[in-house]
C-alpha cells in the first residue's frame, strides 16, 4: 500500500489489517504515561486542506502526533480550484520540502489521485469532491465492529444524500468488501442515476428499510439542495428522511444511528436521536484517530515511501 | 563452498547445526529461574515481560518454574515493540502489531523483567526499554536471555544469559520453541562452513 | 511549380493508375511513363502500395488563433492537419475575439492562406460572442471575403429555441448552415464526464445523454419546420443516432458529424482523472461507440470531424475539474475513423473518402476540395500507406499542443503524402518545411 486514494482499491485483507491495526493503536495509547509513540519520529505529513474543516485535519494532526511525526499544515486557502497556484506547482513545492506524507482534502474529485503523478510521499485522501472519504468509511467500519460485533452478514442503511456523498461511496465499496448488506436510501433525485453495478440495494422508502438494518447511517442533507430541485423543502425532506424518535422504535433493539457529522438536527437527524445512547456520532469521532494513526502507520512504514 | 545439503543435520529439514537441544533449553531455562529468585531476593513486586514472538512463550515458562522452584507467583505478560523500532522506514511487508498484556499491577514501582530469545544487536531491547518507558515508571528493569550471539551495536548487557553462541555475522540463530514450532531447539544456519 | 507524377496509387474504387498534377490540376490519368515526361520536370512520387484519397476535409478544429496563440496557432494548426492528410478544415468561431464579424473571419481566411498547409473556411458564429442572445452578423460574415457558410456557437449550444429558429430561418437566404453544439444547458450544469456507472462511482458530476438528445429532437423539428438545413456536430450517443436516421428517413435537411475519439474511446478512461480524456460533448458507454460506428458504415452519420482542440499544458496539468474539456484530433483522425470502419485489412477506402472528404466538403461547400483524381481536377489529394502503423508520441506531433488521448497507442495506416491545389505540403510522412503559397 503506498496511498490511500479510495476504499474500492482495498483489498479485504488490507481493509481488514487497517481495523485490525486501528484497534491495536486504541490500545496502545489509551490510558498510558505517556499517550504517544516514537513510531513516525523524524517524518514530516502535510496536510493540505483546500475546503475547511476542522474536524478532519484536527483528527490527522492527532494521530500524527500521536506517532511523533512533525505536522505541517499547508494553507490551501481557495475556495476556486482554477484560482491560485495550480495543484501541480503545490505538489512540486511539498515534493521539494520533503514530506512524506500528504494529506489532502480537495473539492475536486481525483486530485488526490493527481497528486500521486507528482510527489514521491504518500498520499492520503481526506475527502475529494463527491468522490471519496476512505478514513471516514474505515471510522464507521470500526465504529460498527465494535458495537455490533462485525460487519459480515449486518445490514447497514445509508439514508440521504447520497449523489452528493463520498462519505456515502466509500462506505458502500468498504462495508460490502466486508461481507455486510449495504441499502440506500433516499430519494430518486439523490440517488447516483446508475447503480445497477453498485453492490447495493435502493430504497425510495425509509420507514420500512428500517426493520431490519444492524445500523442506520444518516448523511448530512444541505439545505441549499432545496433550490436545486432535489427536493421540496426541508420540512417535506425531514417528515421522509429524517430519522426521528418514531423511526428509532422501528429499529431492532439492538441497531446503531450513526452519523458522519456535522449534524443538521432536525433535518436528517431529530436532537433526541441525535443524543440517544444508540446513537455512536462521538465514537465515530474518537476512533478517526486511531484509524488514522494506523493507516499512517501503514503508509509510512512499509518502506515504499523512505 | 561446500553445497548446503552437505550442511544438514539428519533429520533437520531447515538445515543448519543445532546448538541446543530440548534438555539443554530446559537446564538453562531452570538456571534463569534459580538465578532470578537469587538476584532479586526472592521476586518481591517482579513481572516478567516478553518481547514477541519468542520471548513471550520464554516468560511464562520462567514464570512457571519460579512458581515450582519457589511457589511464588511472578506475573508474566506481553510487551510489543513494533512501534519503537528504528528499521521501519526500512521496509518489509505490510504487518499488524503485536498485542502488548501488561500484568494488572502495571509496570510503575515494579521490577521488570524482559524476556528474549536471542541478543544480537540490542536494538531489540533498546525499542522494549523505549516502550516500556512510555508505559510507566518501572523501580528496575533486567534483562534475560536465551542465547547471546554477540556482535552489540549499543552498550546493552543481559542479567541473565543461558548460552553464549559465538556466531559469525552471516550466520543465523534460529531458536524453536514448542509453543510454535515442532520441538525446542535452537539451530545454527548460513555463514561459511566452520 | 513543377508537375507531380504520382506512380501506381491505388484509386479508390478505380484500381491502380497513375496521376499527372500540373498548375494544381489533375492533368492525367492512367499509366504515364516518366519516360514520356522527359523535359517536362515532373517530380516523381512513387506511390506503389499506397491508397490516394481525396484530401481530407475537416468540419470542426479549433485553431485558437486569434487568442490562444500558446496552445495553437492557425499556421501550427494546419501543419497537424497536413500531417493527418487534410487539405481544408473548417475553423470555430469560439477565439478571442470571437468570430462573430467580418473582421475576424477574415483574419483567419488570410492567416490561413498564409501558411499554406491547408484551406482555412472560418466558421461564424451564430450568436454575438457565442452568447446566445443575438445573432451574429451572419449576413456580413457570409458576404466577406472569408464567404462563411457554416454558422455554429459551438463549445455553446444554442439553446433558446427561438433564437434557433431565428438562425435556422436566416441563413436560408444564402442557402447557410446552422452546426449545433447539441447540449441542453440546464442538465449539464457542471457536468465533468459522461453519466453513468462510471461517473456514479468517480463522483464527477454526470453529462447526461439526454442532454444532447433532446437538444437533437428539438432541432430536427425545427429544421423541418423552417425548411433550413441543421449540421449536428460531434453527436456521441446511441440515441442521437436514432433521431438523426429516422429524420433523414422523412427527408429533413439534417447532416451529422462524428469525433474520432468518439469512435474509440469509453468513459471508462475518466477512471485514471487523468484530464486529457475530458471532452465535451465526453466519452460515452460501449454501446455509443459501436451504434456511432454502425451509423457511420451506414451514412446516417455523414461526417468524421476532429474537434481538434489544443489545450496549454496548464489546462490540463490539473485537477479534472479544472481542467478545459478538448483533445487533439488533426493527425489522429484517419487511422481512427480507418480502425472505426473496419480495421486496415477490412476497411471500404470509398467509404473513407466519402466520410473525411467529399461528403464534409459538400456540407462546407467548399467547392475545390472533395473531388476524386479525374483530369482537370483541383489537386488537393492524400497519399496512405494501409500497411503500415504507427506509434503517437506527443512530442512528434506538429500541434503547439500535446493532449493527445492516444499517446503510446499504435495506430493503424499512416499519411505518407498531402498535397494542397498540387503543391507537396507533407512528403515520406514529413512536413514539408519551405512550404509557401
Amino acid at each position: 500500500m503506498k496511498h490511500l486514494l479510495t476504499t474500492k482499491e482495498l483489498t479485504r485483507d488490507e481493509a481488514e489489517l487497517i481495523l485490525e491495526l486501528t484497534g491495536q493503536m486504541a490500545d496502545a495509547v489509551s490510558g498510558r504515561e505517556v499517550p504517544k509513540l516514537p513510531t513516525l519520529r523524524g517524518r514530516t505529513v502535510v496536510n493540505l486542506f483546500y475546503e475547511d474543516s476542522t474536524r478532519t485535519r484536527t483528527s490527522f494532526e492527532t494521530a500524527a502526533k500521536r506517532l511523533s511525526a512533525d505536522v505541517v499544515n499547508f494553507s490551501a486557502k481557495t475556495s476556486s480550484v482554477s484560482k491560485g497556484e495550480s495543484l501541480r506547482d503545490t505538489a512540486l513545492t511539498l515534493q521539494a520540502m520533503g514530506a512524506d506524507a500528504v494529506v489532502i482534502r480537495h473539492p475536486a474529485a481525483g486530485a488526490p489521485q493527481r497528486l500521486t503523478q507528482w510527489l514521491d510521499g504518500a498520499v492520503l485522501n481526506a475527502g475529494d469532491g463527491t468522490h471519496a472519504h476512505p478514513t471516514q468509511a474505515l471510522l464507521d467500519a470500526y465504529t460498527m465492529k465494535q458495537r455490533l460485533g462485525g460487519i459480515e452478514g449486518r445490514t447497514v442503511a445509508v439514508v440521504g444524500d447520497i449523489v452528493h456523498s463520498r462519505v456515502a461511496r466509500s462506505n458502500v465499496w468498504l462495508l460490502s468488501k466486508l461481507g455486510a448488506k449495504v441499502r440506500l436510501v433516499g430519494p430518486p433525485t439523490l440517488l447516483p442515476a446508475n447503480l445497477e453495478e453498485w453492490p447495493v440495494e435502493v430504497a425510495y422508502d425509509l420507514d420500512s428499510s428500517l426493520s431490519d438494518a444492524d445500523a442506520v447511517m444518516m448523511l448530512r442533507v444541505q439545505r441549499e439542495r432545496m433550490n436545486d430541485a432535489f427536493f421540496p423543502t426541508a420540512n417535506e425532506y425531514a417528515r421522509l428522511y429524517g430519522l426521528d424518535e418514531r423511526r428509532l422504535a422501528l429499529m431492532p433493539d439492538h441497531a446503531i444511528v450513526m452519523h458522519p457529522g456535522p449534524m443538521n438536527r432536525g433535518m436528517e437527524i431529530a436532537a433526541a436521536v441525535a443524543d440517544s445512547p444508540r446513537a455512536t456520532i462521538t465514537e465515530q469521532v474518537a476512533n478517526g484517530v486511531w484509524v488514522r494513526m494506523a493507516v499512517l502507520y501503514l503508509l509510512l512504514t512499509n518502506g515504499e515511501t523512505a | 563452498m561446500v553445497a548446503p545439503a552437505l550442511r544438514q543435520t539428519p533429520g533437520d529439514p531447515n538445515g543448519g547445526k543445532q546448538i541446543l537441544a530440548a534438555d539443554d533449553i530446559g537446564r538453562i531455562l531452570d538456571r534463569i529461574a534459580h538465578q532470578i529468585l537469587e538476584k532479586t531476593k526472592g521476586a518481591p513486586d517482579t513481572m516478567l515481560l516478553g518481547i514477541p514472538t519468542r520471548g513471550v512463550a520464554l516468560a511464562g515458562r520462567l514464570a512457571e518454574r519460579i512458581r515450582r522452584f519457589a511457589d511464588i507467583d511472578v506475573p508474566a505478560g506481553t510487551l510489543d515493540i513494533t512501534l519503537y523500532r528504528d528499521d521501519l522506514r526500512r521496509g518489509g511487508a505490510l504487518r499488524a502489531l503485536g498485542p502488548t498484556d501488561l500484568p494488572q499491577s502495571g509496570v510503575d514501582d515494579q521490577r521488570v523483567i524482559l524476556v528474549d530469545d536471542v541478543l544480537y544487536s540490542g536494538r531489540t531491547v533498546r525499542a522494549a526499554l523505549n516502550a516500556l518507558l512510555d508505559l510507566g515508571r518501572p523501580a528496575q528493569v533486567q534483562l534475560a536471555i536465551l542465547v547471546d550471539r554477540g556482535h552489540r551495536e549499543l552498550p546493552i548487557r543481559a542479567d541473565y544469559v543461558g548460552k553464549n553462541i559465538p556466531t559469525a555475522r552471516n550466520e543465523n540463530v534460529a531458536v524453536r520453541l514448542v509453543e510454535y514450532d515442532d520441538r525446542d531447539a535452537v539451530i545454527l544456519t548460513g555463514g561459511e562452513e566452520r | 511549380m513543377s508537375d507531380i507524377l504520382i506512380k501506381g496509387a491505388d484509386l479508390v474504387g478505380k484500381g491502380r493508375s497513375d496521376v499527372l498534377i500540373s498548375g494544381g490540376r489533375v492533368a492525367e490519368t492512367g499509366s504515364i511513363t516518366a519516360a514520356s515526361l522527359k523535359g517536362t520536370g515532373a517530380e516523381v512520387v512513387d506511390a506503389d502500395g499506397l491508397v490516394l484519397l481525396p484530401g481530407l476535409v475537416d468540419l470542426h478544429t479549433h485553431l485558437r488563433e486569434p487568442g490562444r496563440e500558446d496552445a495553437e496557432t492557425v499556421r501550427s494548426g494546419t501543419r497537424a492537419a497536413a500531417k493527418g492528410g487534410y487539405t481544408a478544415v473548417c475553423a470555430m468561431a469560439n477565439s478571442y475575439p470571437v468570430a462573430d464579424t467580418a473582421g475576424v473571419v477574415e483574419q483567419v481566411a488570410a492567416l490561413g492562406r498564409a501558411a499554406g498547409y491547408a484551406d482555412v473556411q472560418p466558421i461564424g458564429a451564430v450568436s454575438v460572442g457565442l452568447g446566445g442572445e443575438r445573432l451574429a452578423e451572419i449576413g456580413a460574415m457570409a458576404h466577406s471575403a472569408a464567404a462563411v457558410s457554416m454558422f455554429s456557437d459551438d463549445g455553446h449550444c444554442v439553446s433558446d429555441a427561438r433564437l434557433m429558429r431565428r438562425a435556422l430561418e436566416y441563413v436560408k437566404t444564402f442557402d447557410g448552415l446552422i452546426a449545433q453544439h447539441a447540449e441542453e444547458p440546464r442538465l449539464t450544469e457542471g457536468a465533468q464526464m459522461n453519466e453513468g456507472t462510471v461517473s456514479a462511482e468517480l463522483g464527477l458530476p454526470g453529462w447526461p445523454s439526454v442532454a444532447e438528445e433532446s437538444i437533437i429532437a428539438r432541432d430536427v423539428l425545427l429544421a423541418e419546420y423552417t425548411g433550413a438545413r441543421i449540421h449536428f456536430c460531434h453527436i456521441s450517443t446511441r440515441r442521437s443516432v436514432d433521431i438523426i436516421r429516422e429524420a433523414k428517413a422523412r427527408g429533413v435537411a439534417v447532416t451529422a458529424e462524428v469525433c474520432p475519439h468518439h469512435l474509440l474511446l469509453t468513459d471508462e478512461a475518466a477512471r485514471s482523472y487523468d484530464p486529457v480524456f475530458k471532452v465535451n460533448p465526453p466519452l460515452r458507454r460501449e454501446a455509443d461507440v459501436l451504434a456511432l460506428r454502425a451509423a457511420l458504415a451506414e451514412g446516417v452519420v455523414d461526417a468524421v470531424a476532429t474537434d481538434h482542440a489544443p489545450h496549454a499544458p496548464q489546462d490540463k496539468d490539473c485537477e479534472w475539474a479544472a481542467a478545459r474539456p478538448g483533445m487533439l484530433g488533426l493527425e489522429t483522425a484517419l487511422s481512427i475513423s480507418v480502425l472505426a470502419l473496419g480495421g486496415p485489412e477490412d476497411v471500404d477506402w470509398d467509404v473513407v473518402a466519402e466520410r473525411t472528404s467529399r461528403t464534409p466538403a459538400r456540407i462546407a461547400r467548399l467547392e475545390g476540395h472533395g473531388h476524386d483524381p479525374i483530369a482537370g481536377a483541383p489537386a488537393n489529394f492524400t497519399l496512405v500507406d494501409p500497411a503500415r502503423s504507427w506509434t503517437v508520441v506527443p512530442a512528434e506531433l506538429a500541434s503547439l499542443s500535446r493532449n493527445t488521448p492516444y499517446a503510446g497507442m499504435e495506430l493503424p495506416v499512416t499519411i505518407q503524402a498531402t498535397f494542397l491545389r498540387g503543391r507537396a505540403t507533407v512528403l515520406e510522412g514529413k512536413l514539408v518545411e519551405e512550404t509557401t503559397v
